[in-house]
Order: structure tokens, then C-alpha cells, then sequence
């Protein structure tokens, strides 16, 4: 009955859309053009046009020098987005708009590793409650959108090719990516290949089980029907294979992903900025670990993981920044485990079991502008979840605990943010924001059975009885901006209710072979988020420009102690001089040391590190096309540090040279 | 060309949408109820069974094959001149063990007051302590006939197969004045990832031929997976209920390989703390 009802209320959506068309069509045609909220050139996005430039960055590599974003790090491959110290349940990680979930309950596959930079047109990084447009959230959104192809009046095939190699784990990326336009239709073609050996890290120490392959491909086709609208048809996949994670006791043997979505954007005519988009969206990704290259594996296991997930949204653009939005999603994960214990019959059990996720949201957001380019940006969204177990073997784990887990949990978030900005003197601007995010608790904190923790060497039990968290947010961003200067600082305060938070069962016993323990979730009175980002851009004369990005969390619980994982201060500078068509680039990264850890969950002392990375590149015209040649350098003193999120302590690369030749047709 | 969109998204949607995964799954069956016109059904015939004195003849029914541990046997029974079924009587059964050159023992076994039967079927339990043929394992099933009040008895050779793992714990407890105990796993009977009744009946050897279900004892279980050195939560220490039968619940949290430790106590001393069953799921 819910599937019935679901397609009935997007029927509706659809229909009162294409009556606002019809009022329209009697209107002359305009050009259909994308309209964003977010500009590509605006703060957030100051760090992505920088360092987007490198044609050596992965996704991460952009994605850690973002403002606010850190990595929690388990390999060389798969790093796990963060805003501030907001983990991946607390944050919402989106491409183009669609919610995907990793199938990994160690979190090795962030969504974010199915888009390769040849793919990605540009990251945006909404903080907090701001970020809450498109999904229920307390820590923000970082949205990845790809590349889409662009119409052009010839039919000439342009793309661009791209070969790296590195030196620390003897690399090599391959990217290929096509477009062409025929008619009403447009499409691009993108290929990535990546292999990579186990890394040195600094001190030529070897890292075992660091290597890995992957593959990565994506198509996308934009049928243009009239000026005013088009479809879009997405796919993407994603292989990985043998993928090392030297901080966690097993590996990724094969991880697949795939993800499908048909878009149709309609511009609505004489209304400028006013625009509809509808997406439906289906993703599934499957992966599997594997203890086999691990001798020290005290028993062979299977440890597959599953995640589908199918959505649709509708989206109202008009001016004013008006957004109007209506979703709906529903996940489906799993994950088991199949041990063989030697001349015993084999075990089974789903650590994740089987469950799905269903979320009806609409959300609302538009700016009031006033005198003296004041401006007040409101944001709503409303959630409804229902999260439930599948009858079946998950399910009767849980009866152990006396718990039904197929009883459905319902909840109702709310969200809000309300920013107000003005200009306090001709260079300065402000923004003071006050922000109201609910985040409901994630499948594996509701329903984890036994999930190992490497980091506390605890197994972890979920808690289906899991409030929300529930976040109260201010931040205030000062921005000054002079011809040869710009420079911002925001400052944040987040009060989470309900911070959900791990303790110890006492008198249960662990189940993992070498777990210290049982841990499960509970939600404490509430955690204290606040710190800064602070970045400062200048132009030095003609060919000097520079960039530095600091950030710094500070957060504890209700009783003072440290939360987990927060990062401490970094600093990420870069200094670039463009002469011609040679680009040269220093780059200066420094991480405090983090003296305040939890050590309940296995938190340690990181001490700090300054990091120095070289880079050059120069663009060669030939013909047509551009060839792009780049070299760098990066950890040039071979340092063997490692950073606060890199779990287990595991050291990051050593000195690493870098080589990449792109063309540019 | 617009109800062509419509029709496109649309169907669009409910592909996606009759894509969806078993959102409304259903509850697990139950297991089918006894069919109470032939409670037999799916039970193994053990044999027939003529008790002259009582004008009776026992059909006799197990719903697996004879193992050494708790057996629970049915008889139905019959008036031997006219056939019809006997529903008013008192069934009993005698196990004995010949081991030859003129040895034999018996084993545990319980008998029912009640002289009606459910479904109409009468029964009875053996504690088989070892495996045996049909030369050696003997039954002497006994009737009294509510219905001409006589008694009569007819004997059955039985093949008994060792229970694997076993479904017995045999052993002398220094502890308790070098007695022989048997204990003797009734439930669960096939063990299921999840909560399950546990029941064991525990009984002491008084002589060769006599058993006394033991009742002051405290038992505290332990399950535990011999491979991964873990256990299970929320476990309730199976305590007396009646005639040596002891209630409790045990949990198993994954299939596999799995131990009931058993701790003895006696009067707050522990008597015994090694002995253990296992369990397959």
C-alpha cells in the first residue's frame, strides 16, 4: 500500500508541474539553462577551483582541502568524508542530489569514491543545518556533481585524455573521457582505470596491504526535446578489485557499484530562474572483504556487504533563490558473515541485518532581500523515516537481545536554517546564521550485530531505541574582500541533544576473536561542536597567488570529554606563480598535534607535521588541443607522519613523484 | 509531446518503483500444527506391541529414531478382538539393557499419571544411557485397560544409535558422593539462531534398574562457540520445574558449532563445572 501511495503522491507532484507548463507554452522559448543555488566561484568552492586545476588531484585530494571537510583514513584508496567532525552518518554525502549508502559496515566505501575528477564538475559543501535542503542533517551535505556533456553547434568529438604515475606505490591512473553532440542529443563518455602497488610511506617503510585496482566508468546522454527541456540519463560503474585497507584487519576483494538516473529539467518560460527538475534514481553497491592476503586471520571469512537504493525527487527552482523540494528514497543494506572454522561446520550471521530505510522529505528555502544588500536565507525541511528489520536470521539475532527489530521506527525530523547577511563597511560582509538539524541514527548504530571496531578493538551492538540527534547551530561568517585580497573567518557553535554516543555493555561478552568487549549506542544529554575555518586568498602582482585554508574543531561531551576523531588545526597553504603557460605550485600543509582524544574509543595522541608538496605543470598548445604536462613532488622530506583520522595510526605516503600528461581536445 | 513526458516519467517510475525490494516482507511461517486426525503423520513406527492380559494392542511411534538421550514414544492403542482405538488407560514402559552373560541393566524413564491421552495418543520417555540393538534394548510396555480393568504387557526390541553430538552427559561426581548422574538434553531440539527453550532432565543412579530424577540442584549454562571463544547474552539458568526437568532459556546468536557448558551446584558447593553439550546449527 505504501508503493501505491508513494506513486500516487509523485503523480500528483508530476501533474501540478506540467499545469505550470502549460500556462507557460504560449510564451516564447528561452534558453534552458541550469540554475544553482550554489556558485561555483563562492566560498566553499574557492578551495575546488584552486586545487581542481591539478590534474595529479583525486577526488580526495580536492576533497581534503575543502573548507571544513576532513578524511577519516583506512587505506590509500576510500577516504571517508567529514564536515568539521560530523562522521558519515551525521553528514549526507550526495551525487548530483541522489542519496547512495555504502554497503561496507566499516565504512571503507564513502559514496564518494564512485566519482573520479574527470568526472566531477564541481563539489558543494553546505555546513550544518544549511545543509539540510536536500536530506535531514545536523553536520551539512557535501553534494559531488558530474560532469554533464555540453551542446555545441558541431558535431566534433572533444574529450580529454590523461595518464599518472607515481613513484610511492608505483600508481598508474588512466582517464578518458568523450563528448560529442548529434543533433538534440548530447553525451560523454568517461573511462578511469587505477592501479596501485602497496605505498611507502616516509622512511621507506613499506605499507603492506596498500595496494588496489579499480575501474570506473560513466556515460551520460542529454536529450535535448525543445529549447526549454531535456532529459538526462546517468549511469555510472564502479569496480574495484583487491582493494588494501593496511588499518583495518581485512581487505576489499571486490567492491561493485552502479548507479542509474534519468533527469528531465524543464526551464519555466518568462519566469527567469525558474526551472524543474525531476530525478529518479536507482544505486546498488555490493562488496565484499577478504582476509586471504592476511596470514595472521585466526579463521577464513566471508564478509559480503549490500546497498540498494531507489529515489526520486522533484525540485522547483524560481528567483529569489526560491527552492521547493519533494523526495522520497528507500535504502535497502545487509551485510553477513560466513566463517569456516576448521573440521566444524561453518557459522553465518548478518552483522548488518537485512533492513531498509524509507524517507518521505519536502523541504522549502528561498532569500528575503532587503535595503543596503541585506538578506535573510531560510531553509525548512521536513523528514519522515521509517526504519525497519526484515524478518529473517538478522532478525532473530536481535531476539536475543529481546528485541523485535521488524517493528518499524518512525521518525519526524525537523530542520531548519535561518542566515541573515549585510555589509558592515565597503569590503566587509557578514552572515550570522542560527540553524535547527535532526539526523536519525544510522543502520548500523540501530541494528549493527557484533560490527568489529578497529579503532577501540570493541564489537559494537546497535540500539533500535535510538533517538535522533538533534543539533542546535550558530555561525557567524565575516568576510573582507580588497582587489588583491580576500579574506573570510566563520566561526561555528553546534549544541547536538541527544548525541549519540558508544559505552560499555558490561557483563556481555565479545564475539570478534580478539575484542575487548561488547560497546553499543546511547544518547547522551548532548556534545558541544565549535571551532573555526578561516581561509586568505591574494593576488600577488601578475604571477604570484596564494591560498590558505585553516580549520579547527573543538568538541566535547556533556561531562567534558573529548569526542572522538576530531581533527585538530590544519593548516593547508599553497603558493602559485602562473608565468605563460608554467604553473608552479608550493604547497605547505601543517596538522597540530591532538592532545585531547577520547581514549575510550581507542583515540590516541597524534603529534603535528609539517608537510611540503611541489608541483609544476605547463600547457603545450598543439593544434586544436592542449597537452598538459605536470610534475610534482609531494611529502618532498620523505616524512613519516601520519594524521589524527588515519585509523590505526598507519602512516600516510612518503616522498612521492608524481608525473601526469593530459590532452585536452 | 507533454503526455508523452508524462507517460515516459511515469512508466519511468513505476519501473523503479515495482523494483523495490521486499519492503512489506512477511513474517516467518509458523511451524505446521499437529493434524489432529493423524497426529502419527511424519513420526516413525517403532513397531506393534500385543498385551494379551489387557485385550490391547500398542502401535508404537517415535518422531525420530531412538537415540541414546530423552526419547519421547507414542503408543496408540487398540482393543485386539474389535480394533476400535482405547482412549481410558494407564501406559507405561520398563527399559532394559542386556548386556549378555546374564548382565542387564536399565536406564531413566518416565510414565504418566494421566490416563486420558492428548490427540489420543499415550506416552511415555526413555533415557537411553547407550547405544544397542534390538537384541539388546527391550521394552516392556505395559497397559492398564480402563475399560476392563485388566493390565497386560508385551515386549519390543529396540535399536538405539548413539545421538551425535550427544544428547547425554554420563558422569561420576566425586563431589556429590561419587554418584551417577545423567542429564539428558530435551530442548531445544533443533536449535535456531535466536531465543530457545532449553530443558534438561537430570537423574541419579540409585541401583541397576532405578533412577530418581535429581531435583536440588542449581544449573548455570554457558553457551559458547568452541572456534571463536565467545558466547551469547541473556541466557536464563535453567531451574527445576518437576520430576528432574530443568526450564530455562538459551540464545545463539549465529549458526555453527555450539557448547552448553553446564556448572552444577549443589546446596551453593559446586559439584561439577567440565561437562557440556553441544549443539549444531
Amino acid at each position: 500500500m505504501r508503493r501505491y501511495s508513494l506513486i500516487l503522491i509523485l503523480f500528483l507532484q508530476h501533474r501540478s508541474w506540467s499545469q505550470q507548463k502549460d500556462q507557460d507554452s504560449a510564451l516564447k522559448t528561452v534558453h534552458l539553462q541550469e540554475v544553482s543555488i550554489y556558485d561555483e566561484n563562492s566560498r566553499m568552492n574557492q578551495s575546488f577551483s584552486f586545487y581542481r586545476n591539478n590534474k595529479l588531484a583525486t577526488t580526495e585530494d580536492i576533497l581534503s582541502r575543502m573548507q571544513g571537510v576532513n578524511l577519516i583514513k583506512r587505506g590509500a584508496y576510500g577516504l571517508e568524508p567529514t564536515l568539521r567532525n560530523y562522521g558519515s552518518g551525521q553528514t549526507n554525502l550526495t551525487i548530483d542530489g541522489m542519496r547512495m549508502y555504502g554497503a561496507c559496515t566499516d565504512k571503507m566505501d564513502p559514496v564518494s569514491i564512485y566519482i573520479e575528477p574527470n568526472n566531477l564538475k564541481s563539489i558543494q559543501v553546505s555546513q550544518g543545518a544549511a545543509g539540510a535542503l536536500d536530506g535531514s542533517t545536523i553536520g551539512g551535505q557535501i553534494n559531488m556533481r558530474t560532469r554533464e556533456p555540453e551542446f555545441n553547434c558541431h558535431p566534433i568529438m572533444s574529450g580529454q585524455a590523461s595518464t599518472s604515475y607515481l613513484s610511492v606505490n608505483q600508481g598508474l591512473n588512466s582517464s578518458l573521457s568523450l563528448e560529442q553532440t548529434l543533433g538534440k542529443v548530447a553525451y560523454r563518455l568517461s573511462g578511469t582505470y587505477r592501479h596501485a602497488n602497496d605505498y611507502k610511506a616516509g622512511s621507506d617503510s613499506l605499507i603492506p596491504h596498500s595496494g588496489y585496482e579499480k575501474a570506473n566508468t560513466s556515460v551520460c546522454i542529454v536529450f535535448k526535446t525543445s529549447e526549454r527541456q531535456n532529459f538526462k540519463l546517468d549511469y555510472l560503474g564502479d569496480w574495484g578489485h583487491n582493494i588494501g585497507y593496511p588499518a583495518l584487519p581485512m581487505d576489499v576483494g571486490k567492491a561493485t557499484a552502479g548507479i542509474y538516473a534519468l533527469t528531465h529539467r524543464y526551464a519555466i518560460k518568462g519566469k527567469a530562474l525558474s526551472s524543474n527538475e525531476f530525478k529518479a534514481y536507482y544505486n546498488s553497491v555490493y562488496h565484499q572483504m577478504d582476509d586471504t592476503h592476511r596470514p595472521e586471520s585466526p579463521m577464513h571469512m566471508d564478509m559480503p556487504g549490500w546497498s540498494q537504493t531507489i529515489g526520486a525527487y522533484n525540485e522547483l527552482r524560481g528567483k529569489h533563490d526560491l527552492k521547493l523540494r519533494i523526495d522520497f528514497h528507500q535504502a535497502y543494506t545487509k551485510a553477513d558473515m560466513t566463517m569456516y572454522p576448521k573440521n566444524e561446520p561453518l557459522m553465518y550471521l548478518q552483522t548488518l541485518p537485512e533492513n531498509t530505510l524509507n524517507d518521505f522529505g519536502f523541504a522549502a528555502g528561498r532569500s528575503f532581500h532587503f535595503k543596503q544588500h541585506q538578506q535573510i536565507d531560510l531553509n525548512l525541511r521536513v523528514d519522515y523515516f521509517s526504519q525497519s528489520a526484515f524478518y529473517g536470521p538478522g532478525a532473530n539475532q536481535w531476539k536475543v537481545f529481546n528485541q523485535d527489530v521488524t517493528q518499524a521506527k518512525t521518525n519526524f525530523l525537523k530542520n531548519m536554517n535561518l542566515a541573515y547577511s549585510g555589509n558592515l563597511g565597503k569590503h566587509t560582509g557578514a552572515q550570522f546564521s542560527m540553524g535547527y538539524g535532526e539526523r536519525i541514527p544510522t543502520s548500523n548504530e540501530r541494528y549493527g550485530f557484533y560490527l568489529y571496531n578497529r579503532q577501540d578493538q570493541f564489537d559494537y551492538l546497535g540500539n533500535p531505541d535510538l533517538k535522533p540527534e538533534r543539533s542546535l547551530q550558530a555561525e557567524l561568517l565575516v568576510k573582507e574582500q580588497f582587489k588583491w585580497a580576500e579574506f573570510s573567518l566563520n566561526l561555528f557553535y553546534h549544541h547536538v541533544y541527544d548525541y549519540i554516543y558508544a559505552y560499555q555493555l558490561e557483563g556481555y561478552s565479545q564475539m570478534t576473536i580478539g575484542a575487548k568487549g561488547l560497546k553499543t549506542y546511547r544518547n547522551i544529554e548532548y556534545a558541544d561542536n565549535r571551532g573555526f575555518e578561516a581561509s586568505l586568498k591574494l593576488n600577488l602582482g601578475d604571477y604570484f597567488s596564494y591560498l590558505g585554508n585553516a580549520k579547527f574543531v573543538y568538541a566535547q561531551t556533556y561531562d567534558g570529554k573529548p569526542l572522538p576523531l576530531v581533527p585538530p588545526f590544519k593548516l593547508q597553504e599553497a603558493l602559485r606563480c602562473t608565468y605563460k603557460l608554467y604553473q608552479f605550485q608550493l604547497e605547505h600543509d601543517f596538522g597540530a598535534a591532538q592532545n585531547r582524544v577520547n581514549s575510550d574509543y581507542g583515540d590516541k595522541v597524534t603529534p603535528s607535521f609539517n608537510l611540503i608538496n611541489l608541483r609544476a605543470s605547463r600547457n603545450i598548445p598543439i593544434r586544436k588541443c592542449i597537452l598538459q604536462v605536470a610534475l610534482a613532488c609531494e611529502n618532498v622530506f620523505d616524512l613519516l607522519y601520519h594524521e589524527h583520522l588515519d585509523i590505526g595510526g598507519v602512516p600516510r605516503f612518503g616522498r612521492n613523484v608524481l608525473c601526469n600528461i593530459s590532452l585536452v581536445f | 509531446m507533454k503526455r508523452n513526458i508524462q507517460l515516459i516519467i511515469l512508466s519511468a517510475l513505476l519501473i523503479f518503483f515495482t523494483q523495490c525490494r521486499k519492503n512489506e516482507a512477511q513474517p516467518e511461517p509458523e511451524p505446521a500444527p499437529v493434524n489432529p486426525s493423524n497426529p502419527t503423520d511424519g513420526m516413525l513406527k517403532l513397531g506393534e506391541v500385543y498385551m494379551q492380559n489387557a485385550n490391547a494392542k500398542a502401535v508404537l511411534y517415535t518422531p525420530k529414531d531412538l537415540v541414546t538421550g530423552y526419547n519421547t514414544i507414542y503408543a496408540a492403542i487398540y482393543d485386539s478382538s474389535n480394533g476400535s482405538k482405547l482412549l481410558n488407560g494407564h501406559f507405561e514402559v520398563l527399559p532394559s539393557m542386556n548386556m549378555g552373560s546374564g548382565m542387564s541393566h536399565g536406564c531413566p524413564f518416565e510414565n504418566y499419571e494421566d490416563s486420558v491421552p492428548d490427540n489420543g495418543l499415550f506416552s511415555c520417555a526413555v533415557v537411553f544411557s547407550m547405544e544397542g540393538n534390538a537384541q539388546q534394548w527391550n521394552l516392556d510396555f505395559g497397559f492398564h485397560n480402563h475399560q476392563n480393568e485388566k493390565f497386560g504387557n508385551g515386549k519390543l526390541g529396540v535399536n538405539v544409535l548413539a545421538s551425535s553430538p550427544s544428547r547425554l552427559i554420563k558422569t561420576v561426581l566425586s563431589s556429590d558422593s561419587n554418584s551417577t548422574v545423567m542429564i539428558a538434553l530435551l530442548q531445544p531440539g533443533s536449535a535456531k539462531v535466536g531465543i530457545n527453550d532449553l530443558e534438561l532432565v537430570m537423574y541419579k543412579k540409585k541401583d541397576d534398574f532405578s533412577y530418581l530424577p535429581v531435583t536440588d540442584y542449581n544449573i548455570e549454562i554457558e553457551p559458547n562457540m568452541p572456534s571463536m571463544g565467545h558466547g551469547s547474552p541473556n541466557n536464563v539458568n535453567p531451574v527445576h520445574s518437576e520430576n528432574g526437568h530443568y526450564k530455562g532459556k538459551v540464545n545463539f546468536t549465529m549458526t555453527g558449532l555450539w557448547q552448553i557448558k553446564l556448572k552444577l551446584y549443589r546446596n551453593g558447593t559446586l559439584i561439577s563445572s567440565d561437562q557440556y553439550f553441544e549443539i549444531t546449527l
